[in-house]
């Protein structure tokens, strides 16, 4: 029999709402990080994103106890009820702060020339990307941090594939020019 | 010069480019196109690491979604098997009851006509009955039989028979307790 991390993510969920805290635990075991950081990035702040990771999966975890159907991917669901929960955050606080120390904490735990030289480039890459407008920036985060596939992101910002594309592109041309004099 | 596949090149860059005509396509354009080789350049060093800071996720508490289903199966099976013997009892207890009613009514009322029979006298079989049973309301088959002396005893009685039935049925609410007291 395969482990519960083996398993898909359509028979985790069916068993998760069959009643096995073991199922949605592996799920939440398997997008805690991609999730988290997606979240944290487009957050900004640390204690905000923890608010905000845990009012998503609280929300999947009501979803899935009612009104959840096995309609299209349970990964692509989950980033949709975080796109939501950022979104309204926003409306809410009208600013998200950037949290930049976290970067520069980053950078001085690291020790060798490349590794500064490298932490260096994240921490541009990073204020760049929070520089962006808020579409580009979606597409860019769920592309780089969470690893979805341009489709999937598609679905999950409910937007055709040529849109998200175009954001893409448009992003890529931004983060090139302000990348310029690291470069 | 052609317009720049920009879509195609983003979806080359991460693999998800599935269509070879178009890949053809692409690199024939990248072999002229200066711009989307850089671009392509810059897309591939853009990879997913670049962002990846060794955050750690809170804890989340996993909460049972519901109760597992063999438990819910078996509570839903108690629960059907009790309204299902409520229902069986119910149903015997008034169907005899009906029963019983019934059988009741008639063997008083073939009683009292045959006392009738052999007394001569209907009436006072009457005034038996309606002592017996003193919700009824047997003033009009009372005067019916008072005014039909032709009739023999025989023949009125199956008409009294029917007339108190269709009376014990239109008072059975009230009759009931009484003729089972």
């Amino acid at each position: 029999m395969n482990s519960l991390h083996q398993q898909s993510d359509a028979e985790l969920v069916r068993q998760a709402k069959r009643g096995s805290t073991k199922a949605l635990d592996a799920l939440v075991q398997r997008y805690a990080l991609p999730l988290y950081s997606f979240i944290r990035a487009l957050a900004g702040s640390s204690s905000l994103a923890n608010e905000l990771y845990q009012e998503t999966w609280y929300r999947c975890f009501q979803a899935l106890r009612t009104r959840y159907r096995e309609r299209g991917h349970f990964r692509t669901w989950l980033f949709g009820i975080a796109v939501n929960v950022v979104r309204q955050s926003r409306q809410q606080s009208r600013t998200l702060p950037l949290d930049e120390d976290r970067f520069d904490t980053l950078v001085s735990q690291e020790h060798s020339e490349d590794e500064v030289v490298n932490g260096e480039r994240k921490r541009y890459l990073y204020r760049a990307i929070a520089r962006l407008p808020e579409p580009e920036r979606e597409v860019v985060l769920l592309r780089l941090q969470s690893d979805l596939t341009f489709r999937e992101i598609a679905e999950v910002l409910n937007k055709p594939l040529n849109t998200v594309l175009s954001h893409m592109h448009r992003a890529v041309k931004r983060l090139r020019s302000e990348l310029k004099e690291l470069a | 010069m052609s317009r720049c596949p920009v879509n195609d090149l983003i979806l080359y860059a991460y693999g998800e480019l599935e269509d070879p005509e178009r890949e053809a396509a692409l690199f024939a354009h990248l072999r002229t196109c200066k711009s989307c080789q850089e671009e392509l350049e810059f897309l591939r060093n853009l990879q997913r690491g670049d962002l990846e800071e060794g955050a750690k996720p809170p804890p989340v508490a996993v909460p049972p979604l519901r109760a597992p289903v063999h438990w819910r199966f078996h509570w839903l099976r108690v629960a059907a098997g009790i309204l299902l013997f409520l229902f069986a009892a119910g149903t015997t207890w008034w169907l005899t009851t009906q029963r019983q009613d019934k059988s009741a009514f008639d063997r008083a009322v073939q009683n009292e006509i045959l006392l009738a029979a052999q007394t001569d006298s209907l009436m006072a079989a009457l005034r038996n009955l309606n002592l017996a049973f003193p919700g009824l309301d047997s003033g009009s088959v009372l005067a019916d039989c008072a005014g039909t002396e032709v009739l023999s005893l025989l023949g009125n009685a199956e008409r009294l028979l029917s007339d108190l039935r269709d009376d014990f049925q239109a008072h059975s609410g009230s009759q009931k307790e009484v003729i089972f007291q």
